[in-house]
């Protein structure tokens, strides 16, 4: 029964993905080695549900978001989207799903052509995937613009004319066209200002609402994570750390890697930041390509044990709902 | 291993006290007052820096925030008129510096002072060193130029300077290129480049926005550390209100190009008096208690700058706005002792 349950409410599914990407090197480009992104990463989003998904730069995060849209050819692993396997699905069985699954990125000078207006940006999927005829493109175009909180009359500028906040409200309603049942939301605040931020992530939470849509939610600003998302994955080194619901993460994390991360947020009060512990991490992420024996966090662990250095950490359940992997975490 | 850092975090906030009760004895050394730069384009004149005056007293921090667009930049540039010129020009205003205006000198001595006795950490450590000489050379570079050092004598300080911030088996990383060195490594040279001459001021640009937030948290470690070696004063600037409250001493808020508000750091979070200030804390999700159903947002945008500001540049955006802020720009009213705030809600206590 609780089985049952699970399957229903469970939209995207992913199993032991793993996304290495080649080295070549010389004279004669053989191949070297493998940069391996993202190396054995499982986790399920709910229906209905925002994943947030946080680490440092270089962990992985945005390859996993992209490799769970199919957007590289997986190295091995599965995904499933609305309980069918999309991992093997060729190109043009892909190009019939899409639709369904849509993202938004973090750059919004870079993800808007400067050649099109916006009438034309956010038309563009309605051409690919639908039959609609110009006049109701043009009126479902006004009609996004209008739900992510801009004048339909600007469909005929161009993306220059506009402020960074309002190019991503445009990036938002081009992923908004097709009704979409995912979005995965790659840093779509990292580029706006602090009073812009707050505006764009009411509008998703909004639109959520509204729409029902289900998010993964990429981002390295802990504090907004911990705003939006329901749950929350935490990338190092290729290699979910833990996944727990916010309140858990937040107040009680149980792997030393989300101790250090959360510890390093600096807090907006004076008073708090004063008398604070920190755990401060020593040295640097070591490379993808090569990543440490054992638990990939070993080297920069504060507990690290014998073993930690030798066997990598069962993913395993600590409580509830709250994942993690690591030898001492209890 | 909690025992130590408790520790560690008690002796902070002592050197804190220590250094706010030398604050109100200690002297001048930058001042800054009527500062104004004009850039000059085909689109006609955008005010970037409209009448920005502040002081830095020695050892102290002083955090400026702003979001982009704010002047914050192009306040520090113009300090020591690394602006280009054209387009920019600083139509008036006086930095003094060890009793000599800075603004008045010639590119010569200009040059003496840049990188000598003001040094400049700039955002983004990979476009700030040069990638096709050593970080050795760029090391000594300053040393040999500013303080007449030998090749060997300027040697032995790198190395000095390197283990300073943190950087392992420095002798041998001389020798290595910008690009062998990871981000926050790379930060660290462009500290110990600053640093090279002892500086009397450091102005520290957004030093911590590019690197993630674990490498953050130890390279603000190392410059309050270096602050209770060198006693040099800081300017940090940054957009970030978490990274102010631990480290600064007085901040000084802008938007618009001007400063809107400026006061110790306590006062400022705990009585914020200027709506920008208010609403920018308030749109900050709480890393603590409750989640917020929704965040309070700003409306609207920052205001573009095109041509001088006869009314407050907020009032656009602002929750408190009524009929004198569309007239007329709020001059920096005082509030207390040191508290000042550029906003018509303060004339009766100004």
């Amino acid at each position: 029964m609780a089985d049952q349950q699970q399957t229903d409410t469970t939209l995207v599914s992913v199993n032991n993905l793993k996304m290495h990407f080649p080295i070549y090197k010389g004279l004669l480009r053989r191949k070297v080695g493998d940069v391996k992104a993202v190396d054995d990463v499982s986790f399920d989003i709910r229906r209905g549900e925002t994943l947030g998904l946080v680490g440092e730069s270089g962990c992985g995060k945005s390859t996993t978001g992209r490799a769970v849209l199919r957007l590289y050819e997986l190295t091995d692993g599965m995904i499933s989207f609305q309980g069918e396997d999309i991992a093997q699905l060729s190109s043009s069985e892909l190009r019939d799903r899409r639709p369904r699954m849509q993202m938004i990125f973090q750059d919004p000078q870079a993800c808007l052509n400067p050649r099109m207006t916006v009438g034309a940006i956010i038309g563009e999927p309605l051409v690919e995937h639908t039959k609609l005829n110009s006049d109701e493109r043009n009126e479902r175009v006004k009609e996004l613009l209008d739900s992510v909180g801009m004048n339909p009359d600007f469909v005929n500028r161009y993306p220059h004319e506009f402020s960074g906040g309002q190019r991503q409200r445009i990036g938002i309603a081009r992923a908004l066209a097709l009704d979409p049942d995912f979005i995965v939301c790659d840093e779509p605040i990292a580029a706006l200002d602090v009073s812009i931020q707050a505006q764009v992530v009411n509008l998703l939470e909004d639109l959520q609402k509204e729409r029902g849509l289900t998010y993964l939610f990429i981002s390295h600003d802990l504090s907004m994570v911990r705003h939006i998302a329901n749950r929350v994955a935490v990338m190092y080194l290729g290699k979910i750390m833990e996944l727990a619901p916010r309140e858990a993460l937040f107040s009680d994390p149980k792997h030393p890697y989300t101790k250090a991360l959360l510890s390093a947020v600096p807090v907006a009060d004076p008073k708090v930041e004063a008398g604070r512990e920190r755990v401060i991490l020593t040295g640097d992420v070591p490379s993808p390509s090569n990543p440490p024996a054992g638990c990939v966090f070993s080297t920069r662990c504060p507990i690290a044990e014998k073993k930690c250095f030798t066997e990598p950490p069962q993913w395993r359940e600590l409580q509830p709902d709250q994942f993690v992997a690591c030898h001492l975490a209890e | 291993m909690t025992s130590a850092s408790t520790e560690r975090a008690n002796i902070t906030t002592s050197a804190k006290s220590q250094v706010a009760n030398t604050l109100a004895t200690a002297e001048t050394v930058l001042e800054v007052s009527g500062l104004e730069t004009v850039f000059h384009t085909q689109d006609g004149d955008v005010h970037a820096v409209n009448n920005v005056s502040f002081s830095l007293q020695q050892g102290e921090l002083l955090g400026i925030v702003g979001e982009s667009g704010s002047g914050k930049s192009v306040t520090m540039m113009s300090l020591l008129k690394l602006l280009p010129m054209p387009p920019a020009e600083i139509v008036a205003g006086s930095v003094k510096f060890d009793n000599r205006d800075l603004l008045q000198l010639d590119l010569e001595s200009l040059r003496d002072v840049r990188g000598g006795d003001i040094g400049f950490i700039f955002q983004d450590p990979m476009t700030s060193l040069n990638p096709v000489f050593t970080v050795g050379f760029q090391i000594m570079e300053p040393l040999r130029a500013h303080m007449k050092l030998n090749k060997r004598q300027a040697r032995a300080r790198a190395v000095e300077l390197l283990e300073l911030v943190g950087i392992p088996s420095a002798e041998e990383r001389l020798r290595d290129f910008p690009h062998q060195f990871s981000g926050g490594m790379r930060q660290r040279v462009m500290i110990a480049i600053a640093l090279a001459c002892d500086p009397k001021v450091l102005i520290a640009d957004e030093p911590t926005t590019a690197l993630d937030v674990t490498v953050q948290a130890q390279i603000i470690e190392i410059v309050k550390d270096l602050r209770q070696k060198l006693g040099m004063a800081i300017i940090w600037i940054t957009h970030d209100l978490g990274v102010v409250a631990g480290i600064a001493d007085r901040v000084a808020v802008m938007y618009g190009g001007q400063i809107v508000e400026y006061a110790d750091v306590d006062e400022l979070y705990s009585d914020p008096r200027h709506p920008y200030t208010r609403a920018l804390l308030q749109t900050l999700p709480r890393q603590e208690g409750e989640r917020e159903q929704r965040l309070i947002s700003i409306p609207g945008q920052a205001p573009n700058l095109k041509g001088p500001l006869t009314s407050c540049p907020f009032a656009p955006r602002c929750s408190a706005v009524f009929d004198k802020c569309h007239s007329a720009n709020p001059p920096l009213f005082t509030i207390g002792d040191r508290q000042k705030s550029a906003c018509w809600l303060e004339e009766s206590n100004g």
